[in-house]
């Protein structure tokens, strides 16, 4: 870890694949906070060619914003360290841009030691080429020529525990001594096997190509070590980037951490939330999940049963990799998200144009619904593909508190409650969940801030870095007939205002209580519907940007077929999750509802109705209040055997965020923290706030309307 | 506000253009051609093989040492030394026993007691594809030619490069060219299309023989259609029904019956390749600078329009909020004022706006 005594300020950049976003961290009364953000287009491709110019156009925007010089020199140098205001003392660099680390695995037992460097690939951006073990029947000539053709950017060795055998693997290492001597472009070779042959692995191939070589990912037959190996890809990433050219041998030459890929910020940070999350009102521990949307790859880290799982798709995305987001659904499932009968033509194209200019957005609402479509099921097909790992499988998802969204496509979404309408038709997580979002590109940086100065990802959890969107209420179980039955809200506000409300089936309502601010809420669902397993349930929820969002729609989504009933019911749902409900449930023509998604639907009567209503059982449970921040509802300090078998990576910051965390826990129990005196400049957060404040205005004169 | 550096296209109708043309890094290649040498489209520049597969002769096995001293003297094949199957790589005259090559091939490497044979060799060649002069020659890996003359890139291409005399589509559309074996009049051109491609127009340009289309844009649906015709087939706007931008079409019009080269590059993300037309017609470079690559955009600066309602539009920046605006489909972002051609001021987002090669 870097000496970080001295270090008050921090440059955070990280580079994607259509935009360098800059984050400018400083001591705000004694606390890291996020000062101030800038964003411009990537450098990375034609004409420049040179990420570093991005970044110092970035620095230009912070400085026009904060009137902090940040560049020196003829303004192609960052000004380091900070000296009366100016400056800053750290420089940290992310990157996802460029070209996937292709990677041939090379080990003894594919269930044992391939499967932890597997593990260990998904989380970060690697493509497995071709895998060579024990079970690999081709001759040495073969694996060789294998090895050629697959002109791999790393060779990654495994296998053998500490004290076990020494020769298959030397054999193994051979083989690969010998491709690499071929090689035209000598692959890099991390090796994480064996550590009694480590030395006679440095001799054979220290001079052959960059080797690095740490600690045994599989000590013994049943430890599994993933941290240092995580470390070592880290430090192969950086070297990836820097031989790359491009500008990162600059970046990475400022930065204190190298450059490290921006998929390990959100490992991390999933990790650690996952790792401090305590049991919620169902007595579970709850899951945390991060969606990152990008233009050329997606990513969904999550932490369940605190294990962390990360699943990286490359070629899944809205911009670069718009066509391999079609390729990996249909036009149809493109399609169920628009409120027009789109030919499969036209979804085409819009994906095709997308490749070939991945960085401009819809100006048109058609097109910014083209843009959502593609968005959900991005989303939908990575967090399917995570949710595959899960403990129990697909079908036994757990509840997910909070959910995370990142990315352009969902920060620049047009209200947070659009966000919050995305990431709910995505993922359609059941039960209560808390929906984040990350609009400045802050947990890149917490990332890399978290090699640097654990206290300072702690500090910005916790004061609301991320902008916090609001809790949800989703209610489980088909729905049948839209615009019946669903759930009846009731919130008390600590000023002893009392909301209620009925929230049909099939839609979804927001009531707008700002961040910070709780509730108690109380929800009865009606026959067939459920939230944990329960038709009623009280507990105390915290606002957000958007509020407390009650959606009634049933799981799975009932997605009508017919394109006049999308038309009819999807802005009824964007309207929703402003607090306003426009749908009138004649509107919707139910039987054009699709019955795959829903089973059978119908239209009910009144005499259905009043039963349906009555069948509302009165099983009441009682939730403590919890406190505000990410850490308010996640924080406890886990039992020791509670803590993941495996070491995470960083284990070291993971310690160290942990024990800042539980401190700050008994702190706050003495003496609550004051509230920040200045406020940072935070420009979309503080939008997004009074647009809130706007529609809760707006939505206050319809509060009276009851069904 | 600070400067927003907008994507470029480059519609030029007279500029420098330099392209590098090299051989992949794992041929082993020659490069033809010297410095100062004026080259034509078909040219072969430098040319080479590529291994499919490497076989490794293991020496010490054969030969009984290991010792490099011995083995060097052993050894009767240099580097890059192309051998037949059974020719003798190496002998012990004392044990008078030799070792011979598998398989027909190079020798890739000597390292140590081992020797690594390229085979399976594809042969590859590397032609100019566009007329000028070489300026600068990389040794074992290909060219830098340098052409005056006009330039057009496009979004897509079907990854053909062919060559030929510019034509305009007939006034009633390209389907209407009888086809004509016998006749010459469409053989070889590279034909404009100012709208939208069809199927019919493709199966008429590969039956009668043109040397390439150049189209504003064509439906999704044609795309594998495209990528199995043997002529260079280039959009200028995208997919879809879109006609072409009046630069491009300005450009293309004003070099009828021009030989032009159609290099259709099938874009991908990791090359900075784009699908280009390049009309060559001599002159002085100094009075044709080449694109300024690196412009930020400006008041007064003639821009293109990316997306809908306005995709392709030529339109000049009017006014640069300096602060985000919100756009008609609610998204808020830093935007341009424009000014259509109809005189009409629009909102377009920065990021939908590209130039065009000269600030």
């Amino acid at each position: 870890m870097a000496d970080t005594d001295d270090i008050k300020s921090i440059l955070a950049a990280d580079f994607g694949s259509v935009n360098t976003r800059v984050i400018l961290i400083d001591l705000v009364d004694g606390a890291y906070r996020l000062v101030a953000r800038a964003m411009t287009r990537t450098t990375a491709d034609d004409p420049v060619r040179d990420v570093s110019v991005g970044l110092f156009r970035g620095l230009e925007l912070l400085t026009e914003q904060t009137g902090r010089a940040l560049l020196a020199g003829r303004k192609d140098q960052v000004l380091m360290p900070e000296g009366d205001g100016q400056g800053v003392d750290a420089v940290l660099a992310t990157a996802s841009v460029g070209q996937p680390l292709d990677v041939v695995v090379v080990g003894l037992m594919p269930d044992v030691s391939v499967s932890s460097a597997l593990h260990v690939l998904t989380g970060s951006y690697a493509r497995v080429v071709d895998t060579l073990s024990l079970a690999d029947i081709r001759t040495e000539q073969e694996q060789i020529n294998a090895i050629l053709a697959r002109k791999p950017d790393l060779i990654f060795i495994v296998g053998g525990t500490d004290a076990g055998a020494e020769e298959p693997i030397l054999e193994l290492v051979r083989v690969v001594l010998s491709a690499v001597q071929i090689a035209t472009k000598k692959p890099m070779v991390l090796f994480a096997g064996n550590r009694a042959i480590q030395a006679e692995v440095n001799e054979l191939l220290q001079d052959a190509t960059n080797l690095f070589v740490v600690d045994n990912i599989r000590p013994s037959l049943v430890d599994e070590a993933l941290g240092p190996a995580q470390q070592g890809l880290a430090a192969v990433y950086n070297r990836f980037k820097v031989n790359g050219g491009g500008g990162f041998e600059e970046v990475s030459a400022i930065s204190k951490v190298g450059v490290l890929p921006t998929a390990q910020s959100y490992t991390h940070l999933v990790r650690y939330l996952g790792a401090v999350a305590r049991k919620d009102h169902s007595g579970q521990v709850p899951g945390v999940l991060a969606v990152d949307v990008g233009s050329a790859t997606t990513m969904a880290a999550s932490s369940i049963q605190r294990r962390g799982y990360t699943c990286i798709r490359t070629d899944i995305g809205v911009g670069h990799s718009a066509l391999g987001t079609l390729s990996g659904t249909t036009p149809g499932n493109v399609r169920r998200w628009l409120t027009w009968d789109a030919p499969s033509d036209e979804i085409l194209a819009y994906a095709y144009n997308k490749s070939l200019r991945p960085a401009t957005v819809p100006q048109s609402e058609q097109e910014l619904e083209l843009e959502y479509a593609l968005a959900r099921e991005a989303i939908r097909l990575v967090v399917g593909q995570a949710r595959e790992a899960w403990p129990g499988g697909a079908k036994a998802a757990p509840p997910l508190r909070p959910i995370i969204g990142a990315g352009a496509v969902l920060a620049q979404a047009p209200h947070p409650g659009y966000a919050a309408l995305l990431l709910l038709d995505a993922i359609q997580p059941v039960g209560v969940t808390e929906l984040l979002l990350d609009p400045a590109g802050l947990i890149p940086a917490l990332g890399a801030v978290g090699y640097l100065q654990p206290s300072a990802v702690v500090q910005m959890l916790d004061a609301g870095d991320l902008l916090r969107i609001g809790s949800a209420v989703c209610v489980d179980g088909r729905v049948r007939r839209i615009g019946y039955g669903g759930m009846r809200v009731t919130i008390k506000l600590p000023g002893g205002q009392v909301e209620r409300r009925q929230v049909a089936a099939g839609t979804l309502w927001t009531y707008p209580l700002p961040p910070g601010q709780t509730a108690r809420v109380e929800v009865k669902t009606s026959r067939g519907l459920s939230i944990d397993g329960k038709s009623s349930l009280k507990l105390t929820l915290e606002g957000g940007a958007a509020g407390l969002i009650f959606d009634a729609r049933g799981r799975p989504l009932p997605l009508p077929r017919n394109a006049e009933a999308r038309a009819r019911l999807y802005p009824a749902w964007v309207a929703g999750t402003q607090g306003t409900i426009r749908l009138r449930v004649d509107e919707v023509d139910q039987s054009q509802v699709d019955r795959d998604a829903l089973g059978t639907v119908e239209i009910m009567t009144g005499e259905e109705k009043a039963a349906e209503s009555d069948g509302i059982a009165e099983i009441a449970e009682e939730e403590k209040p919890r406190r505000r921040g990410v850490f308010g509802f996640l924080r406890r300090t886990p039992a020791p055997h509670e803590e993941d078998a495996g070491e995470t990576p960083a284990s070291e910051m993971m310690a160290e965020l942990e024990a800042i965390a539980a401190a700050r826990s008994a702190d706050e129990v003495r003496a609550p923290a004051p509230a920040p005196a200045a406020e940072p400049a935070k420009a979309d957060s503080d939008e997004m706030l009074s647009e809130l404040r706007e529609s809760t205005q707006e939505t206050g004169k319809k509060r009276r309307f009851r069904r | 506000m600070a400067n927003y550096y907008p994507d470029q296209t480059t519609i030029l109708a007279q500029t420098t253009i330099r392209r590098e043309r090299l051989l992949p890094p794992d041929v082993m290649g020659r490069v033809d051609v010297e410095e100062g040498l004026s080259v034509r489209e078909v040219d072969i520049v430098a040319q080479g093989v590529r291994a499919s597969r490497y076989v490794v002769v293991d020496l010490a096995a054969h030969l009984g040492t290991a010792d490099p001293d011995l083995l060097a003297e052993m050894i009767i094949v240099h580097d890059r030394e192309p051998v037949e199957e059974g020719k003798i790589l190496a002998t012990d005259k004392k044990k008078k026993r030799t070792v011979r090559a598998p398989a027909n091939g190079i020798v890739a490497q000597v390292l140590g007691s081992r020797i690594v044979l390229h085979t399976g060799l594809v042969k590859e060649e590397l032609r100019a594809n566009l007329r000028g002069t070489v300026v600068s020659v990389r040794p074992g890996r290909g060219v830098l030619i340098e052409t005056i003359g006009g330039l057009v890139q496009g979004v897509w291409g079907n990854g053909e490069v062919g060559f030929g005399f510019l034509k305009m589509e007939p006034r009633d559309g390209l389907s209407s060219v009888e086809v004509d074996e016998f006749s010459n009049e469409w053989r070889g051109a590279v034909v404009v299309v100012q709208g939208s491609l069809e199927q019919a127009d493709m199966a008429r340009a590969a039956a009668q023989g043109m040397g390439g289309l150049i189209a504003a844009s064509m439906s999704a649906n044609l795309r594998r259609i495209a990528l199995k015709l043997k002529i260079p087939i280039l959009l200028t706007e995208g997919f879809g029904s879109d006609r072409m931008n009046r630069l491009a079409a300005g450009v293309l019009e004003s070099y009828v019956d021009r030989q032009v080269s159609v290099i259709a590059h099938e874009p991908d993300r990791w090359t900075p390749d784009r699908p280009e037309v390049i009309i060559p017609t001599g002159g002085d470079s100094k009075t044709s600078p080449p694109p300024s690559r690196n412009e930020p955009l400006r008041v007064g600066a003639e821009v293109r329009i990316l997306r809908k309602p306005y995709t392709g539009v030529i339109a000049r920046v009017k006014m640069l909020p300096r602060t985000p605006q919100r756009i008609e489909n609610g998204l808020r972002l830093p935007v341009a004022e424009v000014t259509l051609p109809s005189g009409r001021a629009v909102t377009v987002p920065l990021v939908n706006l590209e130039l065009f090669g000269r600030g």
